[in-house]
């Protein structure tokens, strides 16, 4: 329900005039998104003589461990900004054939986090394979655990066939969702060390985004947050 | 000692060393952002732009039905679920969680049910079945 009555809102809301001065892009004001269930409408701050508070315009933190990311997370993994970010809010985590995950540690989430994101920190992708708390996270994100799998089969599939090409010993990722990874920022090594331990488990490079950013972009251009419910 | 030996129990020595600095490295990272998040404060005006236009649809205690655990309208572990709504939702968002409680018995279904009851917190609900599988 609440997902066709945003459809109808993202048909009808960018056709008519919210007529704000800071808009996301020329043609767009604002995008909604859900988050835990409710409908968040996501734009800019409108006050043009606002500037950053808070932990956000912070400009120097102790590095190591605060140091700057490299642009590109690893191979095959696709680094994203906003636009992007924007662009995936309406198509695929509206269809969800995608998800945001947000990788920073709970204690960070729950100061704010940007809205459609769900929390998975990156410490849970360390986790002993067989751990309820990974699967039950990979499993939001498309992929299974797979049982025992006879050797003849692991052959079959080494070979390319029976959608091997997207499963190993331990993980099914034939629908593995596209996934937007971001934590704090360039600063932040949160969400690479997150993208690292998902690669390691297998999930297909091709499907994961770096959305390098992070919340230190998404702030400093007067986006919006959600502090999440407890 | 054999010099095959001396070397095999070198090698030990520096693997060990190399785990143990590792895990030292990665407590050290999560201790810095740890307390780096516990002075962090967000900008006021990013977070109150939502709040006043959020629609609340969420049903926060179960009252409802196994549909709204079906169609997603329910996608946390509230308060309140019949065992019927509390199995669906835990296999439909907690998968890990279910695939364990799937393998025990009766009594330790019921013992986790109980549990869930007392404790509706998915980490608390986790480690629970966990335990009653190691019983």
């Amino acid at each position: 329900m609440i997902r066709t009555l945003l459809a109808i809102s993202l048909v009808t809301g960018f056709a008519s005039s919210y007529a704000l001065d800071v808009k996301l892009t020329p043609d767009k004001d604002f995008i909604e998104v859900i988050h835990q269930n409710r409908l968040i409408k996501i734009q800019r701050i409108q006050d043009q003589d606002h500037t950053l508070s808070g932990g956000f315009a912070k400009t120097s933190r102790k590095c190591p461990p605060f140091c700057i990311q490299p642009m590109v997370a690893s191979d095959g993994v696709r680094t994203v900004g906003q636009l992007e970010v924007f662009e995936f809010m309406e198509k695929e985590l509206l269809d969800e054939t995608g998800v945001i995950v947000d990788a920073r540690t709970p204690a960070w989430w729950k100061r704010g986090t940007i809205p459609g994101s769900i929390n998975i920190p990156f410490t849970v992708f360390s986790l002993d394979v067989d751990d309820p708390e990974l699967i039950d996270l990979m499993y939001k994100l498309g992929a299974k655990r797979r049982g025992d799998v006879s050797g003849i089969t692991r052959t079959i599939e080494g070979l390319g066939l029976m959608g091997g090409s997207r499963k190993n010993d331990e993980w099914d990722f034939t629908n593995a969702k596209s996934v937007v990874i971001w934590c704090n920022g360039m600063w932040c090594g949160q969400s690479p060390r997150a993208i690292s331990g998902l690669l390691e488990l297998g999930y297909p490079a091709d499907k994961i985004l770096y959305y390098r950013g992070g919340m230190q972009a998404w702030q400093s251009l007067g986006l919006t947050v959600v502090v999440p419910e407890e | 000692m054999r010099k095959g030996c001396r070397l095999c129990v070198f090698n030990i020595l520096i693997s060990t060393c190399a785990a143990s600095s590792w895990a030292q490295s990665n407590a050290d990272y999560l201790e810095s952002i740890s307390s780096e998040a516990k002075s962090l404060v967000i900008d006021t005006e990013t977070r109150s732009i939502s709040e006043t236009t959020a629609q609340k649809t969420v049903v926060q205690s179960a009252s409802s039905n196994e549909g709204e655990i079906q169609t997603g309208a329910i996608m946390e572990l509230v308060p309140g679920l019949s065992v019927d709504e509390f199995e669906i939702l835990l296999k439909n968002n907690y998968m890990g969680s279910y695939l364990f409680y799937r393998g025990l018995d009766d009594n330790g279904r019921q013992e986790t049910y109980d549990y869930y009851l007392q404790n509706p917190d998915p980490a608390k609900l986790r480690q629970k079945i966990l335990q009653i599988k190691k019983q």
